[in-house]
This record gives C-alpha cells, structure tokens and sequence, in this order.
C-alpha cells in the first residue's frame, strides 16, 4: 500500500498488506508529531502535499528499495492536514525474510522520503491558529 | 504556443495566491524559461530560483528539460515531510 492520505493512519492494516509467511521480520517506523522543535512548543503541524507526485515519488522510492533488498515488501502511507501532538504522519512498515533486510529497506524508504517527497509542514507553536 | 498548467504549493502559493497557473508560452519552452516567464508575472518569485526543483507531469526533471503543450509544470521548493 502507497498513500497519502488526509486520514488517520492505521498501521495494523499496513502490516496486514506487507506480511507473507516467508517473512520472518516486520519493521514499522512511525513519524509522530513531536511537542517542540528548536525550543518553541509545538501543538499541531500542517502537512501539504502534491499528492499525485508525491504517490509517484513514494512509489518509486519503494521500488529501488525492493530492488536493492530482494524479497522485501513495503507499506507507506504519508498524511496530510492538520495533525495534532501524538498524530502518526507517515508510517512505513518493511516485511523481509530477515530483519537485516527490513531495517535497512525501511531506513532508506523513510531518509528518501523526507528528502524528496513534494510534502511541507508548518509547525503551529502555542503562539498562532491556522 | 504551448499551453501549459502550473502547479504551485507551499511558500511558491504564499507568494502567488493561487495553487494553479496556466501560461501560455512558445513552443520549444523549456522549464527555466517557463519559470522565468511566471517570475515576469510574479518578480517574487525570481528569490526562489536556486532553492527549487522543477517537475513535469509529477516528475522531477532539470531545468533544461522541455515543456509541451498540455504539460503540468510544478516548481517545487524544499520538501519537509515526513
């Protein structure tokens, strides 16, 4: 599954997709929304995206990482909207016969992905409402 | 001429106003002279150059890369997903 979406992200569906019984490894990373950065509280970001490139580019980063780990299969889902503290905003989940394989697949999906998704956040601190 | 659609998000619409822009430009146009074109109409703009990434029909391509009549051209500035 490749997404993005303005829903919650539910990651038990996504691993759901990704597991076969040759896999002896899931690996789940989840961005959350963190309460602060660069010393300023934060209560909520807002996610935008260009979602029909953002699909392409999700998908194709999902398909050199199953290219360079064989036999992996991979979940992402990146959202959009206004999130609150807590709030899941992408969640990558990598299913491989062993773990190495999965953790390697789903730390590079994850690095690509914040270098060349077309997504933007602005970060609301405790001083402005969207 | 070319017709083509312009896609524009983030800090590119805060200084637009609008997410979508369609210009008209000469054949043969390719995606710096499409941005360059857009700069004329919004000078705002022109600051931006060096820090985006133009994509065509949701691929990010260079900035000599042609543009045809009907193409989605989007300026992309830097990303911060995820």
């Amino acid at each position: 599954m490749i997404k993005v979406t303005k829903d919650n992200i539910q990651v038990e569906p996504l691993r759901d997709s990704v597991w076969t019984p040759h896999c002896g490894a899931v690996v789940t990373f989840e961005g959350v929304v963190r309460n602060h950065d660069e010393g300023r509280e934060i209560h909520s970001i807002y996610y935008e995206a260009y979602e029909s490139m953002a699909e392409k580019e999700l998908s194709k980063i999902v398909k050199e990482a199953m290219a360079e780990w064989k036999d992996t299969r991979i979940a992402v889902v990146h959202r959009t909207g206004k999130l609150k503290v807590g709030e899941i905003s992408i969640a990558v989940v990598t299913a491989a016969p062993h773990r190495r394989e999965a953790f390697a697949a789903g730390r590079y999906v994850i690095d690509q992905v914040k270098e060349r998704a077309p997504i933007w956040k602005k970060q609301e601190d405790t001083s402005s409402e969207l | 001429m070319a017709s083509v659609q312009i896609k524009l998000f983030a800090s590119l619409k805060d200084v637009v106003g609008h997410e979508e822009v369609n210009l008209e430009c000469p054949a043969g146009s390719n995606t710096r002279s499409i941005f360059l074109k857009l700069s004329q109409k919004f000078p705002q703009l022109k600051s931006f150059e060096s820090s985006i990434m133009p994509a065509v029909n949701q691929s990010y391509v260079s900035w000599n890369d042609p543009v045809s009549d009907g193409d989605e051209v989007a300026f992309i500035p830097p990303v911060s997903g995820g």
